[in-house]
């Protein structure tokens, strides 16, 4: 899982798989993460690498969405069309900005 | 057929439906008025009604379905209580949607302000003088209702998806379904080998995705989500029903949750803006999904203002609060149910693969004769072998489209409560129906010319056999009367009974008023076994009600019923004591389509005779001679005279010099009454398939049908019934009156026995209501596995030979004849079959003629002398049990089971491929 921080925004890229077969390693280190986003307003969530989604991934988008409001930060998901649309099926717009590499939204 | 016209006759077809299933619960809810199943089922038919119609534009229908609905959803919400007067006007108002919907656009000449006026009445007592009806626009006045929660449950519910109102205007435009699929993504889709996509896939792909909303429970953060599971609920909208919903995503019942649509439907037209949720914006997690709960039952009338036209309305704000809503709590079905694999197809498009498949078994017919010519050379077994696969396969696409024609007798036996119900009333008696057997399964052209037959049958129990309650009470009995309706497979037929506790029949009345309507002689009636004077109900014109009344008593009725019942290829037979109650037996086929027949011949011709009333054929000469008394020829036949009829002289054929032709005499029994038909041969048996005759030959008498024999020639169908009427006269009937039968209500305990041989040696006597038929079989007909012969018959199935020579101390068989007889036993032994050598005759045998003293030995009852020969009696259920018991693996029977070997192709087969079912559930492997 690779971390950058930069112009307030704390950027997160978990890589290939974010799912049920890795959330359990992949959690922690999200909470560690975020512990290091000091003085950023935004954590963004780079998916545009992740390649299988499952509840696994909706489990950690939905923690980390709750994590985020409790710490007063905004979440960005950058998704490939697959994960946009992935997302869009279970509604986690509602919680979450969705943005693609092209076009924030 | 337009598009359009399909969509009406399927709303036709659907909506009967409704009200078929709306007419059953209405009666159970009068003994249950609290039963949420119940009232939850009457309110899915009405609103199902309602919506169809309203679809169409019938709103004659939905005005009455509208006002009815709002008072089930009164009930539902155990507001109300529902009492008998209130079911009453429920039914009334069933009645009238029945009416209306055989012509849905006349309903509006259907009267029917009497139910909506009542129906009204008890929404207006019921409301709680709160606001004024919403809706004003809506045609019926709609009940009075309290102020809306501000804050209901179906709100709070549905702000958990991101959607606009008018993406619910189209799934209620067209009657369909909502609902909220809940399910964890990882316990309850992903542990089925399901990827979500598929799920999804799946969902869209049945109905319209509305929203969806993915939560966790509020404990769960990131440092513990890996245990926890996702909770998602999708909102959903489909035409499909819960139950099938349920097994195409794989759910149980607790998964899915109904949103009625007419709750949906005002929710809706009070949609305020901001109802409409902005999408693609941050918005606050929402954890912990409340459960979707009950509406606790606070006296709150629900409208139901779904939009009942084609066109939906305009989306406006109301003046009036809209009901409170709710989603129903609980599981849309009373027990999980499978999604079963149906669809709907045309009658006429069975009946027209139901004749074809009748053409293949004649076409199989012939190919079989063919086959089987000695003039197709020596190597004819190639040939005889595609033809038996062929013979196979045409056996058993028969059978399954037969099946599929088949119905369960419960739709028949449904409408009777109601029929019990509405008469009792009117007769001010108690009277309780039981129904048993209701999933028997019979032809639905039989089951169509069983209704009114039955119909009387119960209407004659309710009026003529249940006592008022006061007379009831004074013999000792129960002020309620019951009334038993049942249905049961017996002996590859299906038997319906009719069974009361009433007063029963008193035969002596019965002769008296059969002697003074100058139906029998005083003679005669002196004459009479008390079995033989119940017959006489069934004379035309017989009736011995003191009065006439609009239920029954005008006497037209039971000869009716018998005569249908013969048309239909069945018997009626009647028991009754007098004080104890009556008990009707109607023993039908399980098809009209395909019946076994004996071909005879007459004058070069042949004509087919339905094998169900051949009793027995006799040769008459010295032993049984052909007499003529008093104008009538008769037979002779062990003691008895039987009148006869002759086949030439009936068809109207010239009188041939040679009348020493006359060389056989079928005897034909109806019910009770036996008669012979002289014929000049007998050619075979066969399973004939039954054509109907054209309309140019229907008013011919004495045939009910054609069929094309295994020849390829034409065979009319011979009916025993026409052939009898006004040729076996009331004398003859006497005639033959004493005769017993096995379906006698005789006291005598004399039974009739089948005397054959085995081989040359001992005569033998097996008890002929154990037998179902004898057929005349050759040797090379025979195949053999390992140690056993059998015979392979056109059902796909196989005939066990037994010789008893292997069970018997009888004269062991040395060699077979060429040709031989085989006696078929009655279900559940009709796998089987015994080995005769000679059918020599039948005769009369009474327990006492029994001698038990002198022969012994298991399998055998004793010996007797009958026709003057020294017979052995055999006990064919102790000879079955020693098959059983010699432990061969392929006995097809045990003692009150059967076993079903999983197929007959002359293979045996292991044990453990042997199952044991009870009787009642298994078929004859043999019908006949």
């Amino acid at each position: 899982m690779k971390t950058k921080n930069q112009k307030g925004i704390f950027k997160i890229t978990p890589g290939l798989e974010l799912n049920v077969s890795t959330v359990a390693q992949a959690a922690p280190q999200l909470q560690k993460a975020l512990e290091k986003a000091d003085g950023a307003s935004t954590i963004e969530l780079d998916l545009s690498e992740t390649a299988s989604f499952d509840s696994g991934t909706i489990k950690i988008l939905l923690t980390l969405a709750q994590e985020c409001q409790n710490r007063g930060l905004a979440l960005k998901i950058q998704a490939s069309p697959e994960a946009k649309q992935f997302l869009n099926v279970f509604n986690l717009k509602r919680r979450m900005s969705i943005i693609t590499q092209e076009v924030s939204e | 057929m337009s598009a359009d016209q399909e969509m009406l006759d399927l709303f036709v077809q659907e909506s009967s439906e409704h009200l078929q299933t709306l007419e059953t619960d209405l009666m159970a809810l009068e003994s249950n008025p609290t039963d949420n199943a119940l009232l939850n089922s009457i309110f899915r038919s009405v609103h199902s009604l309602k919506g169809g119609a309203g679809f169409f534009g019938f709103d004659p229908i939905v005005k009455l379905a509208h006002v009815m609905e709002s008072v089930m959803s009164l009930l539902r919400d155990a507001v109300l209580k529902a009492d008998q007067p209130m079911v009453s006007l429920l039914i009334s108002t069933s009645d009238k949607l029945n009416l209306m919907l055989g012509n849905p656009e006349r309903a509006i000449e259907i009267a029917c302000e009497g139910e909506i006026a009542g129906l009204q009445a008890i929404l207006d007592g019921t409301s709680s003088g709160a606001s004024s009806a919403a809706a004003s626009g809506a045609e019926t006045p709609a009940p009075k209702v309290p102020e809306k929660k501000s804050d209901s449950v179906l709100d709070r519910e549905l702000a958990r998806f991101d959607f606009h109102p008018d993406d619910l205007l189209d799934g209620l435009k067209h009657g369909q379904n909502f609902y909220i699929v809940q399910a964890g993504l990882e316990k309850e889709i992903e542990s089925q080998a399901q990827t979500l996509e598929h799920f999804v896939s799946e969902l869209t792909s049945l109905g319209t995705l509305i929203g969806t909303e993915a939560s966790l429970p509020d404990h769960v953060t990131l440092s513990n989500c890996a245990e926890a599971d996702v909770s998602c609920r999708f909102f959903f909208v489909t035409a499909l029903e819960p139950f099938i919903l349920c097994g195409a995503l794989g759910l149980g019942d607790e998964n899915i949750h109904q949103i009625e649509s007419s709750k949906l439907g005002e929710w809706v037209k009070t949609a305020p803006a901001e109802k409409i949720v902005p999408t693609e914006k941050t918005a606050p997690v929402v954890h912990e999904p409340q459960e979707i709960q009950e509406t606790p039952p606070e006296p709150v009338v629900s409208q139901s203002i779904v939009p009942t036209s084609p066109t939906v309305p305009a989306i406006a704000p109301q003046p009036a609060a809209p009901a409170a809503t709710q989603i129903d709590p609980k599981p849309v079905a009373g027990s999980r149910r499978k999604a079963e694999e149906t669809i709907r197809i045309s009658v006429g498009l069975l009946d027209s693969l139901m004749n074809l498949a009748g053409e293949m078994v004649l076409g199989r017919n012939r190919l079989l004769r063919i086959a089987g010519r000695s003039d197709n050379g020596p190597d004819n077994s190639q040939m005889q072998s595609v033809v038996q696969e062929i013979s196979s396969v045409t056996s058993n696409l028969q059978d399954t489209i037969m099946r599929a024609r088949l119905q369960p007798v419960g739709g028949l036996f449904g409408k009777f409560t109601r029929i019990v119900r509405d008469l009792s009333h009117k007769l001010n008696k108690e009277i309780q129906l039981e129904i048993f057997g209701d999933d028997v399964e019979l032809d639905r052209t039989l089951l169509e010319g069983l209704s009114d037959p039955l119909t009387h049958l119960v209407r004659n129990s309710v009026d003529h056999g249940i006592e008022a309650p006061s007379n009831r009470i004074a013999k000792g009995k129960s002020s309620c009367g019951t009334i038993r309706l049942s249905a049961a497979h017996l002996a590859g037929r299906v038997q319906i009974e009719v069974l009361d506790d009433g007063g029963g029949m008193d035969p002596e009345r019965l002769k008296s008023k059969a002697v003074e309507k100058g139906i029998i002689t005083i003679d005669q009636a002196s004459r009479m076994t008390d079995s033989e004077a119940l017959q006489l109900i069934f004379a035309a014109g017989f009736s011995t009600a003191a009065a006439v009344s609009d239920i029954s008593g005008r006497g037209v009725g039971m000869d009716v019923v018998k005569t249908n019942i013969e048309k239909l290829g069945g018997h009626v037979e009647l028991e009754s004591r007098l004080g104890q109650g009556t008990r009707i037996i109607i023993r039908l086929p399980l098809t009209l389509a395909i019946v076994p027949a004996l071909i005879v011949g007459c004058r070069g011709t042949n004509y087919a005779l339905p094998q169900i009333n051949v009793d027995e054929i006799v040769h008459p000469g010295e032993e049984y001679p052909l007499k003529s008394m008093g104008g009538a020829r008769v037979l002779e036949l062990r003691g008895q005279l039987l009148p006869v009829v002759n086949l030439s002289d009936l068809l109207g054929h010239p009188p041939r010099e040679n009348t020493k032709q006359e060389n056989f005499v079928v005897v034909l029994r109806l019910d009770h009454v036996s008669y012979g038909l002289i014929v000049n041969e007998i050619i075979s048996n066969e399973e004939i398939v039954v054509k109907p005759l054209g309309r140019h030959l229907r008013s011919v008498p004495y045939y009910t049908g054609a069929t094309i024999l295994g020849q390829g020639e034409i065979a009319m169908i011979l009916d025993p019934n026409s052939m009898a009427q006004g040729r076996i006269s009331a004398s003859q009937l006497a005639l033959n009156a004493s005769k017993s039968s096995e379906t006698s209500l005789s006291d005598s305990t004399s039974e009739r026995v089948l005397i054959f041989q085995e081989t040359d040696g001992e005569f033998l006597a097996i008890h002929l209501k154990k037998v179902m038929r004898v057929e005349s079989v050759n040797a090379s007909d025979i195949e053999r596995i390992g140690s056993m012969d059998c015979l392979r018959k056109n059902h796909d199935s196989t005939l066990r030979l037994v010789q008893l020579s292997d069970l018997l101390p009888i004269k062991p068989q040395t060699q077979r004849a060429e040709e031989f007889f085989l006696i078929v036993p009655r279900p559940p032994f009709d796998g089987l079959s015994i080995v005769a050598s000679r059918i020599v005759d039948s005769a009369d045998l009474s327990e006492e003629q029994i001698d038990k003293a002198t022969f012994r030995a298991r399998g055998l009852r004793g010996s007797a002398v009958l026709s003057d020969r020294l017979s052995l009696v055999l006990d064919f259920d102790a000879i079955a049990e020693m098959l059983q018991a010699s432990g061969d693996e392929t006995s097809l029977f045990a003692q009150g089971h059967f076993m079903l070997t999983a197929n007959s192709q002359q293979q045996s087969h292991p044990q453990h491929h042997i199952t044991q079912l009870p009787t009642t559930k298994a078929a004859p492997t043999l019908t006949n």
